[in-house]
Parts: C-alpha cells; sequence; structure tokens
C-alpha cells in the first residue's frame, strides 16, 4: 500500500541556507559581523521595519555607523529584521549554518556572499539530513 | 458713506506699510478673487499679488492679468515721491516684467494721490519703457470704495470698533482665564498630544519645526551620498544625481514652506503646496542598484529614500492642518481640557494670544452670537459671532498668525444640544476668515450630542507618563533655581 505523505500550507520552511566559505577566518568573521549587526538590529527594533510606514524604513545613526564600520553597503534597511528573527546559526570551520522557520533570508545571504562563499538554500522537509524523511 | 478713519489705521500693531499692503490684497481678494487665478507669495517679485481673470468684471476681460504694488511711502499728501522711491518703483515694474512676464495691468496703489509730476512721470514710464503694461495708480479712495459688500468687514477691523489689538486681546484674556488660575501652574505646563496636534492647526512656526529638521536631514544626506557616489557607472551615477536633485528641491520647498508659516501667510503655503504636486517615490531598483554595486552611499540613499516618504508625508499633514477651520478637543472629565484651552490661548512671544470663551455659559435657547457677548472689544460686548471672527481674523492677519476661538467645555452648556447647528455654522462661516481656529473642549461622551459630524476631532488622553517625568523635571529644576543663592 502507497502512503502519500505530504504537508499543507500551515507547515513551516523548515529552511536551511549553507554557506561554504573559501578560508575559515571569513567565516569567523561573518559570524562575528552577525552578531554584531543582530545587537544593533535588536537595539533598533528593526523586526519592525518591514512593517513600518516608508518614511521609517531607514538605518539609525548607530547602524549606519557599524555598515560603515564593517563595509557593509549590500543591506537594505527592511533586511535587518530577518537578523533578529527566529533562527539558529552554526558555525563548523569554514561552513556556517543558518536554519529557520521564517521565509525571508536574503540578508544571511548577502552577508555570506558578500564574504566570498558558495551558498545552498533548501528546505529540510525536501532534503532532511536523514534522506529517509523527506517528504 | 463713512470715511475711512486713517488715524485708527496708523495705530494698529504692526508695520503700516505692511498692513497697508494686507488690507489692499485682503479687499482685492475678497473682491476679485473669485474671478480669477489669485496668486501672492511672500517675497513676490515686482508685484505684492496678481489676478488672472477668467471672468470679465470691473477690472477688465479675460486674458487681462493684473499685478498690484502697494506702497505705504510715509508722505505727507502733496509731498513728491523723490528719487529713491522713483526708482524702487521702476525696479517694480521690471522684475514684474522678468518674474511674472503675464501681467498686463500694473497697478501702483499708494495712501495719498501723487503730486502731477509724479503722475506725468508714472504714466509716462508707460510710454518709454513699458509699454506692454497699462498702468493705473490707486490711492485711498479706492479703498474706501471697497470697503463695502464683501469688504465691509475690513472697514471696522481696519478703521473702527472691531480693531482688536494684542492688548485688548490680553485684558480679555486675563478675565477669562482668571478662575482657572488656581487650577494650573504654567511652570509646570506640559505641552501633551492633543495640544500639539492643536498648536500645529493654529500653523505656528515652532509648531512645524519638523519641517526645518526634514530639511536639514535631507541636504545632510545628499551632502554624503554626492561625496560617496563619485566612482558609479555613469548610469547608476546619473540616477543618483536625479534622485539628489529630487531632494535638494524638496529641502528648498520644506524651507519655503517654514519661512511662510513664521510669516503667517498661509495663502502662500497653500499655493505652494499646489505648485508642487506629490510625485511617487519609486527608487527601489536605484537602491538595489546601489547595494549591487556595493556603493558606500547605497545605505545613506536609502534613508534619503525614507526622508523623501517623510517630506510628502509631513506636507499632507501640514495641508491638512491649515485647512481645518474647526476642531473638537475630547477627553474624560479631568483630563486636562480646561488647561489645555488656557494655555493655547495664552499670549506667547509673537502670538498674541486667543479668545477664550466658556461653554458653561451658553444657557438654553441661545447660540454662539450670545455666548461671545461676554467678549468685549474697545469695551463694548461683540455684537454677534460673525463680527468677533471678523475681528480676530483681521487681528491675525496683521499679526501673521492664526488666533484660536476657543470654547472650553461644551458638555457644561444649559442643554449641551444647542451645539449641533451652531457648529455646523460656524464651521461654514470660518470659510473665509483663514486665521481663525475654532477650538471646542468637550467630553468625549457629549461628542455625539453636540459636534457636527464632520468636525475634526482630536483625543485628549491627559498628562500622562512622559509628561509626568517631564513635570517632575521642571519641579525639581524651579526648587534648584529657589534654592540658588
Amino acid at each position: 500500500m502507497k502512503i502519500w505523505s505530504g504537508y499543507g500550507s500551515e507547515h513551516s520552511m523548515n529552511l536551511v541556507l549553507i554557506g561554504r566559505f573559501k578560508r575559515e577566518q571569513d567565516a569567523e568573521k561573518v559570524e562575528k559581523d552577525i552578531d554584531k549587526l543582530s545587537a544593533q538590529a535588536s537595539k533598533d527594533d528593526s523586526h519592525s521595519i518591514s512593517f513600518a510606514e516608508p518614511e521609517d524604513q531607514r538605518f539609525s545613526d548607530d547602524m549606519l555607523s557599524l555598515l560603515r564600520s564593517l563595509n557593509l553597503n549590500i543591506l537594505a534597511p527592511a533586511d535587518l529584521g530577518q537578523l533578529v528573527s527566529d533562527h539558529y546559526l552554526r558555525r563548523e570551520g569554514d561552513r556556517i549554518t543558518v536554519t529557520t522557520e521564517e521565509a525571508d533570508v536574503s540578508a544571511f545571504v548577502k552577508l555570506f556572499i558578500e564574504a566570498g562563499a558558495r551558498v545552498e538554500v533548501f528546505s529540510a522537509h525536501d532534503y532532511p539530513s536523514d534522506p529517509a524523511e523527506a517528504s | 458713506m463713512l470715511r475711512a478713519n486713517w488715524n485708527v489705521f496708523r495705530d494698529l500693531p504692526g508695520a503700516a506699510d505692511e498692513n497697508f499692503e494686507k488690507l489692499c490684497r485682503s479687499l482685492v481678494r475678497r473682491h476679485y478673487g473669485h474671478l480669477g487665478r489669485f496668486k501672492q507669495l511672500a517675497n513676490q517679485p515686482g508685484v505684492e499679488f496678481h489676478l488672472q481673470l477668467t471672468e470679465s468684471c470691473d477690472l477688465g476681460a479675460p486674458p487681462r492679468w493684473i499685478g498690484w504694488q502697494c506702497k505705504w511711502h510715509e508722505l505727507a499728501n502733496g509731498q513728491n515721491l523723490g528719487a529713491a522711491r522713483r526708482t524702487n518703483i521702476i525696479e517694480g515694474m521690471e522684475k514684474t516684467r522678468k518674474h511674472v512676464p503675464g501681467v498686463t495691468d500694473w497697478k501702483l496703489w499708494t495712501h495719498h494721490t501723487l503730486t502731477r509730476g509724479d503722475q506725468e512721470w508714472f504714466f509716462a514710464l508707460g510710454k518709454d519703457r513699458f509699454p506692454e503694461l497699462t498702468l493705473e495708480l490707486l490711492t485711498a479712495t479706492d479703498i474706501e470704495d471697497l470697503l463695502v459688500g464683501p469688504g465691509a468687514p475690513l472697514r471696522e477691523t481696519y478703521f473702527g470698533e472691531l480693531v482688536l489689538t494684542p492688548a485688548l486681546l490680553a485684558e480679555q484674556y486675563r478675565l477669562a482665564a482668571t478662575p482657572f488660575k488656581r487650577r494650573y501652574q504654567p511652570e509646570v505646563h506640559v505641552v501633551v498630544g492633543a495640544e500639539g496636534k492643536v498648536l500645529r492647526r493654529l500653523g505656528g512656526q515652532s509648531a512645524w519645526e519638523s519641517l526645518e529638521k526634514l530639511s536639514s536631514a535631507l541636504r545632510r544626506n545628499c551632502t554624503g551620498i554626492a561625496a560617496m557616489t563619485d566612482q558609479l557607472k555613469p548610469e547608476i551615477k546619473a540616477e543618483v544625481e536625479l534622485l539628489l536633485s529630487r531632494a535638494t528641491g524638496l529641502a528648498d520647498l520644506l524651507d519655503s514652506l517654514h519661512a511662510a508659516l513664521g510669516k503667517g501667510d498661509f495663502d502662500a503655503v497653500q499655493q505652494m503646496l499646489a505648485s508642487n504636486p506629490s510625485q511617487p517615490v519609486r527608487y527601489e531598483r536605484l537602491l538595489s542598484k546601489l547595494r549591487g554595486a556595493r556603493s558606500d552611499g547605497a545605505p545613506l540613499a536609502a534613508n534619503l529614500v525614507a526622508d523623501i516618504h517623510a517630506v510628502l508625508s509631513a506636507r499632507r499633514s501640514l495641508d491638512r492642518s491649515i485647512s481645518v477651520r474647526a476642531v473638537a478637543v475630547l477627553a474624560a472629565a479631568g483630563e486636562g481640557k480646561s488647561e489645555l484651552a488656557v494655555m493655547v490661548t495664552q499670549a506667547d512671544g509673537e502670538f498674541p494670544g486667543g479668545v477664550l470663551l466658556l461653554g458653561k455659559n451658553l444657557h438654553a435657547g441661545q447660540g454662539l452670537d450670545e455666548l461671545v457677548s461676554a467678549f468685549k472689544i474697545a469695551g463694548r460686548s461683540a455684537e454677534s459671532f460673525d463680527r468677533l471672527v471678523e475681528a480676530v481674523d483681521a487681528a491675525g492677519q496683521r499679526a501673521g498668525k492664526r488666533v484660536p476661538i476657543v470654547i472650553d467645555g461644551l458638555n457644561e452648556a444649559e442643554d449641551p444640544r444647542n451645539w449641533r447647528d451652531e457648529l455646523a455654522r460656524a464651521d461654514e462661516l470660518l470659510k473665509d476668515f483663514p486665521y481663525v481656529l475654532l477650538v471646542v473642549t468637550l467630553r468625549n461622551e457629549f461628542a455625539q450630542m453636540c459636534l457636527p459630524d464632520e468636525l475634526p476631532q482630536v483625543e485628549h488622553n491627559g498628562f500622562q507618563v512622559l509628561a509626568a517625568v517631564t513635570i517632575r523635571a521642571k519641579l525639581a529644576n524651579s526648587i534648584l533655581s529657589i534654592a540658588a543663592p
């Protein structure tokens, strides 16, 4: 008997984002940058930017300074909310893996690519670490 | 017809030349403003105001375009203009030719009739130097001719018994505010949300400091971006330059609006808003290109685009605020409605103060006309609400400030149901008096009973946490200053 396996729209993304960097220190730097950006984004309540009025979709003065010091010009104000979203980030050597239930991960993709990483994005529903659990 | 008393005019608050210009402008606007496109701008070069006729009238027929220059000239009757004044008049015509080239009729309006020699000189200008202009001289007699019909209220508000001066306003305010003196301490008063909204509707320059701040932010961001985007590809750079040009233009507009508010020139504010319509803000692709080019200017450009959105929001808010003729402030009992009423009618610096009336003085079967009789101008009770509005409007125009007439506590009237029709009538009347803002305060639960449906409402939530903190800080400062030797 074939058992049909699927999931409805209420299912989460179960998104996995993997960045493989050329050197371990590149991955280390990105990890630290994300820590700094997340801390500032949290102070700035950046999670609300994407829902804010267009006139409030802006960087704070402190965030501008931080971006300048990190030499990062690739983020949009609305990206910052992703850095304070529910996600799990793990670095193993030259590899950083981000897992999240949310769909918007452009901030991580931009930061990874900016540091020279090759990026892989998929849903763990389709590509679970245990292939037997694939939907 | 009674002759206008120019001695009263000379004693009016403010500079006589400015009052003369305001009076002439009001008269033309009232008589002819609806017959064409009437324009006036602060620092209008050449003519103070002009009218492009769209309908025929005793001024002429379309396409005639009439410009007025008003010169009070502190001269005795029969005294010659002199070389400097003549040069000034010629400059006015030259500036008109340059800045308002469509003007066909140029009218010089002076207090006294020019001497024969000056008249000959003036009309020779038309033949010799300005053949495209039809020249005309107007004098005080023409003013008196226009102080009838729609201009009649100006006879008493500029020359007669309805001249309301800041001193008269202050005296009436002192009497009206006395019952509240023991209840409030002005030293620890904090402007809260609802009061801020009323002050913005009064169009005071200080209530619109945000325009100045926004203009500074735009210019600062433009300078920063220009310095960081020099190395971009030409096609992206061209788009950035367009963005910067737009932002600079908006900063100029904000500065002009702020300056016009400072002069109380609300017509100019509305003209500027109308002649600079909002354009859509579509810079997402440019911002993406800047980020893609890893330009140092990309983050600042995102903020500049947000600033442009903020300008659109500010101009909408300004447009709405100065168009409002009346506003109701709603609050629960004990939330500070009366304090707000007392504070917004208090003279402050150049602001001459306002008229404070009490809703409890409205007795059953009475209307606004009876209520305003408590207000006295030159010792006589205001005859009617209309007359009070005329006097207040002229005082506001002279002061360059919108003046509030505040009725505190509508719910305290003997029969609060009386207000609804009275306020609807007042709102309609105020359409012709841009320098008056009617403010009424009442308890929330009386809103439906007292207010016409279309009357804008503002919720007053009393003096809450932030205000309490500020009050504590002010008290601490007061105590320290008293303790200091």
